[in-house]
């Protein structure tokens, strides 16, 4: 079924969603300008990015609705993929990093 | 066997998919895959920025190069572009073609609007003496991926606007179909979600 011939949403849904990720933004930057631990700092704000990328991908994409095969190549696809290179990559960038600076 | 014994038994053995396998129209579908591909080239871009970051240490501070309250309104107006958007997807499903036209216009025409922000952004900046290849602030390469970066998805909202005008005009000459406009859709809330990871790993982290 495509998503056209699903469920009508009314008016107000959108404006909700789009709220929320205002809310979230606004949030956002003031976690960037409290004086955070940065790893403390990072995890929050990844963690609220991520809710706006999931309200995004489930409303606006109407992801939620989409045949679980889209979902799973989505969320496996980018998400996994992005997690997994970024694990993959980081201790080798720091390892750099370590080798520059160390007198 | 006869030859076109075999053939009937390879004919009827063929799985035909049926009309929607992903429970969406081919077109979709396609697009979904040109999404996921297009998000795997931001996710590596994104990914080399986290290493090129993370291996230096004199990275610049975001704070101390960009506006954030400049940023900040920008991305209200790329959410808000989202939120017209779903609207005019509404109002397709609904048959409003007026309506829905109207939206696509307006999120188009919010579209252009972050597009300029984006080009006084950049305007600052290079006055400010950035470069690809040197920026007053720290290591040589933030210049190179602040510009490749913000550039690419700027040229996704480009991309999008003119999508949006052509989409527009197929609505109001009554040419255009719900899923076409939710296919637009689609492209649009994608570039918007582009930009939450930008703005979070780019700018505020």
């Amino acid at each position: 079924m495509s998503h056209a011939s699903r469920d009508t949403v009314s008016s107000a849904k959108p404006w909700i969603t789009t709220g929320a990720l205002l809310l979230l933004t606004f949030l956002m930057l003031a976690l960037a300008n409290a004086s955070l631990p940065r790893a403390l700092e990072i995890m929050a704000l990844t963690m609220l990015m991520l809710m706006q990328v999931a309200l995004i991908a489930g409303n606006s994409m109407r992801l939620r609705h989409a045949h679980p095969g889209i979902l799973w190549t989505f969320v496996g696809g980018l998400l996994v993929t992005s997690v997994l290179l970024y694990v993959l990559i980081a201790p080798d960038a720091m390892r750099i990093r370590e080798m520059v600076t160390r007198p | 066997m006869s030859l076109q014994a075999s053939a009937a038994v390879q004919q009827a053995n063929r799985w035909d998919g049926g009309v929607c396998p992903f429970g969406a129209g081919w077109r979709t579908v396609m697009l979904w895959w040109f999404i996921i591909s297009d998000g795997l080239l931001f996710a590596g871009f994104l990914a080399a920025y986290g290493y090129a970051r993370l291996s230096v240490s004199n990275w610049p501070d975001a704070s101390q190069v960009f506006s954030l309250p400049f940023l900040t309104a920008m991305t209200v107006v790329l959410l808000a572009s989202g939120a017209t958007m779903t609207l005019a997807v509404e109002a397709a499903r609904r048959e409003e073609w007026s309506t829905c036209s109207t939206f696509i216009l307006v999120t188009g025409l919010i579209g252009l609007a972050f597009l300029g922000l984006q080009a006084w952004e950049w305007r600052h900046l290079i006055a400010d003496g950035a470069r690809m290849n040197t920026n007053p602030w720290g290591a040589v390469a933030f210049g190179a991926y602040f510009f490749v970066i913000t550039g690419f998805h700027g040229l996704h909202v480009f991309t999008g606007t003119v999508v949006l005008a052509t989409a527009a005009r197929r609505v109001w000459a009554r040419r255009a179909t719900a899923v076409g406009v939710e296919m637009v859709g689609l492209y649009w809330h994608f570039v918007e979600m582009v930009w939450v990871f930008i703005f979070t790993l780019f700018y505020l982290l």
